[in-house]
């Protein structure tokens, strides 16, 4: 996967999902989404859904934009976002891909539009909720550290679903059990890049070693600064976010939201400490309820 | 800005005539027109806008179909800075139409961080000496004005979690997983204090209850088959495989303590200690449930995670009361009723202090219709079995079945409002995006920016 001869610094296991496959533990994989490069064509939907064989889900039409898949589900690992925006004239410029749009006037033609494109994933977070909240084991820590789903274990409990940060696994109806993005669990075992990856025309979705796609991705963005597209800023690398880093980060032009990613996403373990405490009071007002009530109830 | 001429009235020269998007922004967002002078002031919100250089959101229509879909997109509750409702009074499901067009379709210059959004103001004044220009961006502010300028944004207004899957054995399972486990402390309490009628009720309870619950467990499952499963491993992080273990454990205290408690088989060797373990395992089994609600990112359940649990302890007391009021003659029932009045009280207490104690745009799940009513109900059925069961469920029996009664309705309808809410709450992006974006604004620092 390597281009070019990058330092690279391993993580640390103890910042790592997973420590316990000892020596059979490989480099952190994970995908670069370089949302700059997106030309929206969908090869990587196609892709996942060929190689993984994931069943259709219907014939959508959004009414929109071109994206006519609208989320990430049981039956959609991968989905291409589509936005449309305004630019001010004095901005076009800036934004690589801005175009005019074609039936302004050209003496009108102030304003542009731009696309945003995105190909969205499963974010093999470094603290998945998913595998935190799964009761059967069946959702797992793989030793690449992606997260994976064992179709045998699952029993459908849906716990994960609303679990999830990002809304990304679901359970899928005729089957009932939950599915999502493996990072193609079967493909890069055998040193093989996942579907989607290799699929990308532009390499939008770059696949590797983790440590290196992080140092790659920091100087795509000062790149794109440097060319004036001040907006470009990276989503999910940073490990000391609320998921603590994601194994699939992103390039974005924009705020997360607009992409439809939730700009601040924390696991539900974070919390748990708090819930738990809360529900430990919340138990001993019970006991506290029912021998106030008895003892009253001797009293009389 | 003063060698400007006035807006040549409420339509910009340059917006067709027929497009109707355009003029629900430009009826709404009419009055602005006249105070211009006085420099750009958001009509809602009444923070200045940016000035000319923004460009119109209503320049070109978005595509058909924006405007009808998206019933999740609420602009009372849009205004990150102010907790103030954009829309007035209006409560957040009736404001306006005007930023669901803007969802997915905002001009560029909105989009960038505050400095980046100050120095386009400053560009954007210099053009001014441009009249026929500054005419156009001027029509273009006072629709603008009608955008609330710290808006959370979102995909074409869609759902950012998912919403949960779970369907009407989950609720009902909170209910009866609470009363039995309530009511195995309460058939503790009574038993070893003395008083076997109403250890008898109350063990009976949690031996219905008991069973009822996994079967609904199992039932809710996608591959029902594999309920087994949840059993192979223990994991301390997820409150299902905990609660699982302690619904077992429950089951199996329960189980052989009621049948001490009314068949006196097994013996007292056996039965003691299973009542006693009953009692242990019993609140656990009812608040657990509150810890499976609060460890998802569903806004409504996790940003509840203090009060939950209270509320869910507080419809246990209250539905275990309830039911072994029912069941018990008057004069053993004295601290079945005590229960039942101080859970029903507990619980609604507890419950309008949750919903308080949310953030706006996500207590606003609580008054979806959908909700209201249950929620609503809940309330009134849990003040009024305890009123019912406090005031007169001493003198007559008929009057503690009702009560009784109402305490259980209260609790089961308390645990569908809860569970239909999160629904509501997951499919408003709203609710997910705005208080991120408010923690990431207070920050100060982007988590996302470079570097
Ligand atoms: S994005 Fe969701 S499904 Fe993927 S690893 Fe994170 S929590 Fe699990």
């Amino acid at each position: 996967m390597s281009t070019s001869p990058l330092s690279i610094t391993h993580t640390p296991p103890a910042n790592r999902g997973s420590v316990s496959y000892g020596e059979e533990q490989q480099p952190r994989k994970g995908f670069f989404t370089d949302t700059s490069l997106c030309i929206g064509c969908k090869a990587c939907e196609i892709a996942c859904k060929e190689w993984n064989h994931v069943p259709a889900d219907g014939q959508h039409f959004s009414g929109e934009s071109l994206d006519n898949t609208n989320a990430l589900g049981a039956n959609t690992w991968r989905h291409v976002a589509f936005i449309e925006q305004k630019v001010p004239a004095d901005e076009m410029d800036l934004v690589g891909r801005a175009q005019l749009s074609p039936d302004v006037p050209l003496e009108d033609a102030v304003d542009g539009m731009r696309w945003l494109m995105s190909s969205d994933v499963c974010k093999h977070c470094t603290h998945a909720a998913c595998v935190d909240v799964c009761p059967t084991g069946a959702l797992f820590r793989t030793e690449f550290d992606t997260v994976v789903v064992q179709q045998d274990i699952c029993n459908g409990c849906g716990y994960c679903v609303p679990a999830c940060p990002f809304g990304v696994i679901d359970r899928r109806k005729e089957d009932g059990r939950a599915w999502k993005c493996t990072l193609c669990y079967d493909r890069i075992g055998d040193d093989q890049t996942p579907a989607c990856a290799k699929a990308c025309p532009t390499q939008s979705i770059q696949y590797g070693d983790l440590d290196e796609l992080r140092v790659r991705a920091g100087e795509r963005v000062e790149a794109l600064h440097e060319r004036g597209v001040d907006q470009a800023r990276l989503y999910l690398h940073d490990e000391s976010d609320g998921i603590k880093g994601a194994g699939a980060f992103f390039l974005l032009l924009d705020d997360p939201e607009v992409y439809g990613f939730p700009p601040d996403p924390v696991d539900t373990a974070h919390h748990l400490g708090e819930s738990w405490r809360a529900a430990g009071m919340a138990g001993l007002t019970m006991v506290g309820v029912v021998a106030g009530a008895v003892a009253w109830g001797l009293r009389r | 800005m003063s060698t400007v001429p006035p807006h040549e009235g409420p339509q910009g020269p340059d917006e067709p005539e027929d497009d109707p998007i355009a003029a629900a922004l430009r009826s709404a967002g009419g009055t602005r027109t006249g105070s211009d002078t006085a420099g750009p002031v958001d009509a809602t919100t009444g923070k200045p806008v940016a000035p000319a250089g923004q460009a119109p959101i209503t320049g070109r229509a978005p595509a058909p179909g924006i405007e009808g879909r998206d019933p999740a997109m609420k602009t009372g509750d849009v205004d990150a800075d102010s907790p103030q409702k954009a829309g007035g009074d209006d409560g957040p499901q009736k404001a306006g139409d005007a930023p669901k067009v803007s969802s997915g379709h905002r001009e560029i210059r909105t989009a960038r961080p505050e400095k980046e959004r100050s120095h386009g103001r400053g560009s954007g004044g210099g053009r001014t000496g441009d009249p026929g220009r500054s005419k156009r961006r001027r029509g273009g502010k006072a629709e603008r004005s009608m955008v609330p300028d710290a808006e959370p944004r979102s995909y074409y207004g869609r759902q950012v979690v998912k919403t949960p899957v779970w369907t009407w054995e989950v609720p009902w399972y909170f209910f009866t997983g609470g009363m039995a486990g309530a009511s195995a402390l309460l058939a503790t309490g009574a038993r070893f204090t003395g008083n076997v009628r109403l250890g008898q009720s109350a063990s009976a309870v949690a031996l219905v209850g008991t069973a009822v619950s996994p079967v609904l467990l199992i039932m809710d499952l996608g591959r029902p088959a594999r309920f087994l499963n949840m059993l192979r491993v223990f994991k301390i992080t997820s409150p299902m495989s905990v609660g699982t273990w302690g619904l077992s454990l429950l089951g199996g205290s329960a189980g052989a303590a009621a049948g001490w408690q009314l068949l006196n088989f097994p013996p007292a060797i056996i039965g003691v200690p299973s009542q006693a373990a009953a009692g242990v395992f019993g609140p656990f089994v009812s608040v657990y449930t509150a810890v499976l609600l609060t460890t998802t990112a569903t806004p409504v359940w996790t940003e509840a995670r203090r009060t939950m649990p209270f509320v869910f302890a507080g419809s246990s007391l209250a539905s275990a009361g309830g039911a072994a009021t029912a069941l018990t003659p008057v004069a053993h029932a004295a601290p079945a009723r005590a229960m039942g009045v101080a859970g029903g009280l507990l619980e609604t207490l507890a419950s309008t202090v949750m919903e308080r104690r949310l953030d706006h745009r996500i207590a606003a799940s609580y008054e979806h219709p959908t909700v209201r009513p249950l929620n609503l109900a809940a309330k009134a059925c849990a003040l009024g079995g305890a009123a019912v069961v406090g005031l007169a469920g001493h003198r007559s029996r008929p009057a503690a079945v009702a009560g009784g009664a109402l305490l259980m309705a209260g609790s089961a309808l308390e645990r569908w409002a809860i569970f239909k809410a999160g629904k509501v709450s997951a499919e408003d992006p709203i609710q997910t995006i705005g208080p991120q974006r408010d923690r990431v604004n207070a920050r100060g620092t982007d988590a996302v920016a470079p570097e």
